[in-house]
């Protein structure tokens, strides 16, 4: 995306992780790092190529998209993404 | 019928103030299947996905070349599944299966009581929520021997063959009556036709509820026996009685007609143990004279029971490949075990080989000189009287010996002084050195390394630095087998299977650096460690076909075709989003299981009820207004995930509510699509589903519940009190993947139509592809913008 390309070159100082947690259905936590700028689609292809299940992430009562980062989300440190599984039926 | 009758607390129907005890003998009286055995409970069994049906339809496919056990082995699995213990949707318990492959066994469980355990149970199920003129869904269970029980039970019917045992023989097709039928029988039943107990109880059916009974098992098996069944629907109404044809050898069953079978039959189930070998047929003599007038019929039933005694003919000699087949698998299970242990040694073997080379490789630069001289060097030691080979020799005869270093590298790490001293006492001065010098390069003193043999050289010892370590390594190694041998017990034999369970093990242990389970990281360091740092994973790309080859090809224009597939050419990442809307999105692996005929996900119907609602945008006021509300509420409201619940209805606010015609709530409840309509201006709950199934009904309460607690405030009328209707004749799904789709179409048609008349879609199943290429079509369509 084009914004987050341009906050990246806006604060290339800033560039200080954040460790974030995504909790499972199953309370299971896994831990990820990541640079205020990147996109959360990189963690989310993370987390979804170890689960075999369809997951939706959830940050602060919104659903992450590809283009978003921890910045445009307001993210700190430490802070919690809930991953739901997908319904599937037939 | 017979429900209203069934008195829970007394486990009995109660018939016009007559109290008829349903009981395991009358079970075993009217199948012939004895009442004795360890019983099986078939409600605590986990069920699998195999289903009845695909069992049936195996049964259909059999061939003359099927091989004899492999038709037992159905015909049983068939006859539980289908006949005894049908369950709704079909499914079948996991023991079924077991059951089916220790034929042995069969005749050790009771066959009689668990048929009835399972019926009781079930009438105990459904006989309280029993109301006049209402269909109840299903019941599990073998239904139709409850009706056999009734007709037996009162006098209302004559058997159409009075004599055939076992009882269910006597009763033809035309039993199954219509609930007119049924109820009018009732009205018309008199006291005095109902009886007490069963009538004409012979004495060979009360063997059946004494303590022994006539083991098929020891029934005469017959080389020349059947060896093909076809499945013929005598009974094409009944699954009652599934009658054989046995064919394969005539010379064995042309006799059979000739001599009455009913006394064929008695004196089999009263066979002894001792007429093991004598031929079935000939010897026994008719007790029922024949009846030439109704002659068709009779023999029939004959010809039917004596397939039966055949049939268990075919039981007994198929048990005793069974067992043959047991011992087969025991013998293939301890060459499996040679085999695993075999791979284990040469494993081991090739792992210190490996080692070893490595170790060989670090000091070949300084064995090259000497290897010369290795010819002279046995020549050294045998001069200082203790000769190589005796060394060589013993050590592999004590290869057991505990303290023998089991690898190279431990040898080196702890240089034991037994091992090396054998070796270094027949090399006379610098013998101290030797040892030494292959546990350096292990021990990472890489500087010295060089220096010694250097000197060992100049010295001109005679012990060769590679070949000793050579020797040692090769001892060691079958030693260290042999000591992994002995320790069995902590190691387990290698097969696919344990393999597989080795690496699942090893990932888990990959998978725990990497994860921290619960609240044990305080530690910023630490955390830091077993964190993933996203940076550093590379984005790994799962590849969609540019290619989709889907069924609805054909179904639209061309245009949508050369669209579908140039976007389908230009995304091929599974996980690129192609819609995104509020709480919808829509990714390219999803696209493709949509077209593909798989299961729909809460993406696919959420992005179908947001082009819906994109539609009516349009076209203000041309279709009736609704508020969707996605399965994912209910599913995450019940995970109290309130937080994230609650997205999903926030847009439901009072002012929305006043101008909506609709709310519509879809539902994904146990992998089954179902939609629960409100309608805001009639006061009521409409539900749709496209299975007739009723457990899906039960949520409906938690459902509005939660809803009211969300919700409640932005409508009028507290929506509990609500009622819900099922609208009928709604068109139902004939496969097991499309109910997404159904759920999707009563949306648009309650939408685009109100009051819908549900007959004229009666054939909406068969369109379910199109509309599947029209959903997938319009997703696409939404990258266009």
């Amino acid at each position: 995306m084009a914004s987050t390309s341009s906050e990246q070159n806006k604060k290339p100082n800033e560039a200080k992780s954040l460790s974030l947690k995504v909790k499972g259905q199953d309370e299971v936590e896994v831990f990820y790092r990541a640079k205020p700028t990147t996109q959360l689609s990189k963690l989310m292809n993370a987390y979804s190529n170890r689960h075999y299940f369809p997951v939706a992430f959830f940050f602060d009562g919104h659903q992450i998209r590809d283009e978003d980062t921890p910045e445009s989300l307001k993210m700190k440190d430490g802070d919690e993404i809930v991953a739901l599984i997908h319904q599937t039926g037939g | 019928m017979l429900l209203s009758c069934w008195d829970v607390s007394k486990q009995s129907f109660n018939i016009k103030g007559h109290e008829l005890k349903f009981s395991a003998d009358d079970v075993a009286l009217l199948t012939g299947l004895p009442n004795t055995g360890s019983l099986i409970y078939w409600e605590a069994e986990p069920l699998t996905s195999y289903t009845g049906i695909q069992i049936k339809n195996e049964m259909k496919n059999i061939k003359k070349s099927t091989s004899p056990d492999v038709i037992v082995n159905m015909y049983i699995k068939f006859l539980l599944s289908n006949l005894f213990f049908p369950n709704n949707n079909y499914r079948t318990p996991r023991r079924l299966i077991s059951i089916a492959q220790n034929i042995d066994e069969f005749n050790s469980y009771n066959w009689a009581m668990s048929i009835r355990d399972f019926l009781v149970n079930q009438l105990d199920r459904l006989a309280p929520k029993y109301v006049q003129d209402e269909p109840l869904g299903y019941m599990s269970g073998f239904v139709p021997l409850l009706m056999i029980w009734f007709l037996e039970h009162t006098s209302i019917r004559q058997p159409a063959l009075p004599e055939a045992r076992p009882r269910f023989l006597r009763w033809d097709s035309n039993i199954f009556l219509s609930a007119v039928q049924i109820s009018q029988i009732f009205k018309d039943l008199r006291n005095k036709q109902i009886n007490k107990s069963f009538e004409n109880v012979t004495e060979e059916e009360e063997k059946l509820f004494a303590e022994e009974f006539p083991t098929p098992q020891t029934f005469p098996t017959h080389p020349t026996l059947p060896t093909q069944l076809i499945l013929s629907p005598v009974h094409p109404s009944s699954p009652i009685s599934p009658v054989f044809h046995l064919s394969g050898s005539p010379e064995k069953v042309e006799p059979t007609y000739e001599s009455p079978k009913k006394g064929a039959m008695d004196s089999y189930l009263q066979s002894p143990k001792h007429q093991i070998f004598s031929p079935p047929v000939p010897q026994y003599s008719p007790r029922i004279p024949q009846l030439p007038d109704e002659s068709i019929v009779k023999e029939l039933t004959e010809i039917r029971a004596f397939i039966t005694i055949l049939t268990n003919e075919l039981d007994s000699v198929n048990m005793r490949l069974g067992r043959l087949e047991s011992k087969c698998a025991r013998i293939e299970g301890n060459y499996e075990n040679l085999k695993a242990s075999f791979y284990d040694l040469k494993s081991s073997i090739s792992e210190q080989f490996d080692a070893f080379k490595s170790n060989f490789l670090i000091l070949k630069p300084d064995s090259e000189h000497p290897s010369t001289s290795a010819p002279h060097e046995p020549c050294d030691l045998a001069t200082t009287s203790v000769p190589p080979q005796p060394p060589k020799h013993s050590e592999l005869a004590t290869t057991p010996a505990p303290d023998q270093p089991p690898k190279h590298s431990e040898l080196a790490t702890t240089s034991s002084p037994d091992q090396p001293a054998q070796p270094a006492d027949p090399a006379t001065t610098s013998a101290p050195d030797q040892p030494a010098k292959p546990a350096d390069p292990a021990t990472t003193s890489v500087p010295d390394q060089p220096a010694k043999p250097a000197e060992k050289r100049v010295s001109d010892e005679g012990v060769l630095p590679g070949e000793p370590t050579s020797k040692k390594a090769k001892t060691s190694t079958i030693a260290s087998t042999v000591k992994r041998r002995t320790n069995r017990t902590k190691k387990a034999v290698r097969t696919p299977f344990t393999a597989g369970k080795r690496r699942l093990s090893k990932k888990k242990e990959a998978d725990k650096e990497k994860n921290v389970i619960g609240p044990k990281p305080t530690d910023g360091a630490k955390e830091s460690e077993v964190m993933v740092d996203v940076e550093a994973i590379p984005y790994t790309v799962t590849h969609s076909s540019s290619f989709m080859d889907f069924k609805g090809r054909d179904l639209i224009s061309e245009t949508m075709l050369n669209y579908m597939d140039s976007c389908f050419a230009k995304y091929t990442d599974k996980q690129k989003t192609i819609l995104a809307a509020g709480n919808v999105s829509v990714s390219r692996g999803e696209v493709d299981e949509l077209i593909t005929e798989q299961y729909l996900s809460d993406a696919h119907v959420d992005a179908f009820a947001y082009l819906l609602a994109e539609k009516n945008k349009l076209f203000p006021g041309l279709y009736k207004t609704f508020l969707y509300i996605s399965c994912l509420y209910y599913s995450y409201a019940r995970e109290n995930y309130q937080d994230i619940s609650s997205l999903y209805v926030k847009h439901i606010t009072r002012d929305a509510v006043q101008e909506a015609d609709y709310v519509m709530c879809t539902l994904c409840h146990d992998r089954h699509w179902t939609l629960l309509a409100g309608v805001v201006k009639g006061k009521y709950w409409a539900f749709f589903g496209s299975l007739p199934k009723d457990h899906h009904k039960k949520i409906l309460n938690d459902v509005i519940q939660k809803l009211h607690g969300d919700i409640g405030q932005s409508f009028d009328t507290d929506i509990r009190t609500w009622p819900i209707t099922y609208p009928s004749g709604v068109p139902t799904q004939t496969n097991s993947i499309d109910c997404g789709m159904f759920v999707c179409k009563y949306m648009e048609e309650l939408v685009k139509h109100g009051d819908v008349d549900w007959e004229q879609h009666k054939n909406l199943q068969d369109k379910m592809t199109l509309f599947r290429v029209e959903l997938a079509y319009a997703i696409l369509c939404s990258l266009a913008k």
